[in-house]
């Protein structure tokens, strides 16, 4: 016989032997004692911490010669053919090859039969949650009252994938991960029947690297020692699992920290010479980033618990030099290469790409803050005197800005109401400016806007009417009338017809609040003298732009003066 | 074809001879690393040793053992693969390697399973091989080759022992394209480069073909800055052009090669120019012989932006891995990279 893994070996052949799941295997020891023996049960965990194995020792446990009894005797010829695999009445079934209904209906039938030397057929399913649909429901009046002498057990690693109506059949039995201690503890005692030279550091590596897996742990052990020849230190597991190094762990992150893009990139090619796996370094760091955001949330040793005491001080170190958020953000960006990292064939390139990425990162300004900023640069702009806001938190100030400029009194009521809101006053000052027919101060100026205030009504209100309109001009506005010049004559034709007439009077009523009429004409020959607004107008709205606290900034920051004002400018004031 | 054939994988190589040294061979492992680095050169040399009729454990390469597993004909030497025309490995091909695994091994010895491209297992399938790789029927030793185990499922994954196969050094790699493939060393250098640590790669690309095309794309991707249109979708086109002939080449499926090696030029182009960007002169590998193109289109970026670049056209390789349009995936890139470059 060839060499049997040392999974194999070393499975467990009591309950004793199990480790890491005392809850389930007490619960089956004092059933099996009492005689209140389920007809069907259902395992599930995680990979490798013992469903199989003790589906196989219950069966053993049910059938022993001198049993029912939780302590089987491991002798009897019933004990050693479960052992070896060949026990006539345990059947052991592939449940993920045999996935179809008619391989229930065999064993369905089959079980009718009684056992041929034992106490009970055992019919142990593994992977049961490959069985098709139809198949678990040709299994349901059987598992629900089999005969006397059938017991089921199922096992599985995805419980989600079974039927309600199978779950409520069994006892069902959940497997935990293995703890760390207790896996080491079971490594060691592995590596002493095997004759092997280990060291605590590189058990306490397997296991972490185990994840909480025994036949992880056991595979891995396999692995190293087939590697060094027999010794098991921090050393060879490390060489032989492509672990990088935890100092060049911290390197990298620490170039990354320190905002060192070439310095990461370096430290990258040196790892990938060492063949040290990129999928790993990934993880890794992942790892590392992850610990970094623990230690700066948390004085609490217990979240680093899983790390040795110097790194606990280094991770402390790293942490201190950033902020929460750039921590997280770093964080999360890891996060993302480690899952594209899985996908894709340049995994060194990917390595590559992060750590210029996350090296190149600017500190993260917290969104309270900037919204702070925003608010005193926007305050300032207004007002001018606003004292500094503090950077956090207070939204919320009476500071009564110096009005630059005469404003309309409707206006500045309105402001100051506003001021008491948490919503920064720009946005409540803006809103208005957009649609209130201009006061009547300045005719001209109020002339233009106007025009363009019931430009933009007619927008909003009939689209077509609105493109022709936008090639005219504005003659002159009367209490009664609303005199137009369009230069083309199609557009003419257009605004002229009735219909369009009704609709635009409509319109104008509306946004002026008065009956107006509206005329249309042909521009041509009045077109020396309308086609772009009347000088006075122009100038009334570079004096307006002037007054503009925005500009009036702009002026006193570099210097200069206002030239012209293109058409889509509109004063906020 | 033994284990020194394999060159530049000796702690792989060496786990394997441990274990057939010590008598601690498993029954099951699993392979990864890269493609075209000698993953599966090294099973079939296990195999080799495994099924050597002339003395156990040697490998002696001339018996009619060594020879038929050479030859791939060894009856029990069972290799797995997709079907023709299929890009998975199904649950029927496992069923029926269940049922072979359960009979009794032709000349009486061990049977070896090679089973190639594992990622492409698919999920039923990979399920099904969970109680085969636990505890084989008969004796038989499975060898599972993957270049991504990141695919493969967790319960699979703890039944294997794995064994690393690392890219390889750039100086193995032109060794061996002079040793082994005859190539001068000037080539063999300038494929070394552009290999990624796989030699299968360094050896399908033609050097006479690759050295004019990447002289044509460095010179494409200097006048990329506000390029018209019309001279992009030329480029465009040009740059996906190789594919259609590649995939009918080839008959496995490969990620490798799923890219197309002109955009790879590219890739390493806004690779090489990132490196520069933040390593000077030195850290320009694959183009040391155009450096002044490179400083060139490094001027005036700064590092974002050079990142920028080089993801864009990582990403757009990725899309078109996933069945993207290749000529517009590839024009937008072109795109985008020519309004960015100002």
């Amino acid at each position: 016989m060839s060499y049997l893994v040392l999974a194999r070996k070393w499975r467990p052949q009591t309950f004793d032997e199990v480790v890491g799941q005392e809850h389930v295997t007490r619960t089956l020891r004092n059933a099996i004692s009492s005689g209140r023996v389920a007809h069907a049960f259902l395992f599930t965990g995680p990979r490798g911490v013992g469903k199989t194995t003790t589906a196989r020792l219950l069966a053993k446990a049910l059938n022993c010669e001198h049993g029912p009894t939780p302590d089987p005797c491991n002798t009897c010829s019933n004990c050693t053919e479960i052992t070896a695999g060949n026990a006539i009445d345990v059947l052991e079934i592939d449940g993920a090859s045999h996935t179809g209904v008619d391989h229930i209906r065999d064993l369905t039938e089959g079980v009718q039969y009684r056992p041929a030397k034992s106490r009970f057929r055992v019919v142990i399913i593994d992977e049961v949650h490959m069985l098709s649909n139809a198949a678990f429901n040709a299994l349901l009046k059987t598992l629900e009252e089999p005969p006397l002498h059938v017991k089921f057990i199922f096992a599985t690693t995805e419980v989600h994938k079974i039927l309600q109506t199978i779950l409520s059949r069994c006892q069902r039995y959940d497997f935990k991960r293995i703890p760390l201690r207790e896996l080491i503890q079971r490594l060691r005692l592995l590596a002493e029947r095997e004759g092997l030279t280990v060291d605590e550091a590189g058990l306490a590596l397997i296991a972490r690297e185990a994840d909480g897996s025994l036949r992880d742990a056991e595979s891995l052990i396999d692995q190293v020692v087939a590697w060094s020849g027999g010794t098991v230190n921090e050393q060879t597991v490390r060489e032989a699992l492509g672990v990088a190094d935890r100092q060049a762990l911290f390197r990298v992150a620490e170039a990354v920290l320190a905002r060192d893009p070439a310095q990461a990139l370096r430290l990258a090619a040196e790892l990938s010479q060492y063949g040290y796996d990129p999928r790993r370094l990934c993880r890794d760091l992942l790892e590392h980033f992850r610990h970094l955001v623990i230690a700066n949330i948390s004085e609490d040793p217990v979240l680093l618990a899983e790390l040795p005491d110097h790194e606990v001080v280094a991770v402390r170190q790293q942490t201190a030099t950033r902020s929460l958020e750039d921590l997280q953000r770093l964080f999360s960006l890891m996060l993302r290469a480690e899952e594209e990292i899985g996908k894709t064939a340049y995994t060194q390139l990917v390595i590559d790409m992060t750590l210029v990425k996350l090296a190149s990162q600017p500190a993260v300004v917290p969104l309270d803050e900037a919204l702070a900023q925003l608010e005193a640069l926007s305050r300032k702009l207004l007002g001018g005197n606003s004292q500094e806001p503090s950077p956090t938190g207070t939204r919320v100030t009476q500071a009564k800005p110096a009005a630059p400029q005469p404003i309309s009194l409707t206006r500045k009521e309105e402001a100051s109401g506003s001021r008491l809101t948490t919503v920064p006053p720009v946005v409540q000052e803006a809103t208005p400016a957009l649609r209130r027919p201009p006061a009547l101060s300045d005719p001209d100026a109020d002339q233009h806007s106007a025009w363009e205030g019931f430009l933009e009504a007619v927008q909003k209100e009939k689209i077509s009417l609105f493109f022709a309109l936008r090639t005219g001009q504005l003659l002159d506005l009367t209490p009664t009338t609303l005199q137009i010049t369009v230069d083309k004559d199609p557009y003419v034709k257009d605004l002229t017809r009735k219909e369009s007439r009704t609709i635009l009077e409509d319109i104008a009523r509306r946004f002026f609040g008065r009956e107006l009429t509206v005329e249309v004409t042909k521009g041509g020959a009045l077109s020396s003298s309308v086609s772009s607004p009347t000088p006075t107008a122009a100038q009334s709205q570079e004096r307006q732009a002037e007054g503009d606290p925005l500009v009036k900034t702009v002026l006193d920051v570099l210097g200069g003066e206002v030239q012209t004002t293109p058409r889509s400018y509109r004063s906020p004031g | 074809m033994l284990f020194d054939n394999i060159h530049g994988q000796e702690s792989a190589i060496d786990t394997l001879r441990h274990a057939l040294a010590s008598d601690r061979l498993g029954h099951a492992y699993l392979f990864t690393g890269p493609a075209g680095v000698g993953k599966k050169r090294a099973a079939l040399a296990l195999a080799q040793v495994l099924l050597c009729e002339d003395k156990p454990h040697a490998g002696c390469g001339v018996c009619s053992g060594c020879v038929s597993v050479a030859a791939r004909t060894h009856p029990d030497l069972i290799v797995v693969m997709p079907a023709a025309g299929k890009r998975d490995v199904t649950i029927d091909q496992v069923r029926e390697l269940q049922r072979v695994l359960g009979l009794r091994s032709v000349r009486g010895g061990k049977k070896v399973v090679v089973l190639d491209d594992a990622h492409l297992l698919n999920p039923a399938a990979q399920s099904a091989l969970l109680k085969i790789l636990e505890e084989p029927p008969g004796d038989a030793l499975l060898l599972l080759l993957t270049v991504n185990s990141a695919t493969l499922s967790r319960p699979l994954l703890s039944r294997c022992q794995q064994v690393r196969f690392a890219a390889l050094p750039f100086p193995v790699v032109e060794e061996l394209l002079v040793q082994e493939h005859g190539k001068d060393p000037a080539t063999a250098h300038a494929l070394a480069l552009y290999s990624r640590g796989s030699i299968g790669r360094a050896v399908a690309l033609d050097p006479q073909v690759f050295t004019e095309e990447r002289q044509y794309a460095v010179k494409e991707f200097q006048q990329l800055r506000g390029a018209p249109f019309t001279a992009l979708t030329h480029l465009a086109e040009w740059l996906v052009a190789d594919r259609v002939k590649k995939s009918a080449a080839s008959d496995q499926p490969n990620e490798g090669r799923a890219s197309g090696e002109r955009l790879e030029i590219m890739l390493s182009w806004y690779e090489e120019v990132l490196r520069y960007l933040l390593l000077g002169q030195a850290g320009v590998v694959r183009y040391q012989d155009c450096l002044p193109a490179v400083a060139e289109a490094a001027a005036g970026l700064d590092v974002p932006d050079a990142l920028r670049q080089l993801t864009l056209v990582y990403d757009t390789i990725q899309a078109l891995g996933r069945n993207a349009n290749r000529q517009l995936a590839v024009e937008d890139l072109l795109i985008q990279l020519a309004a960015r470059a100002r």
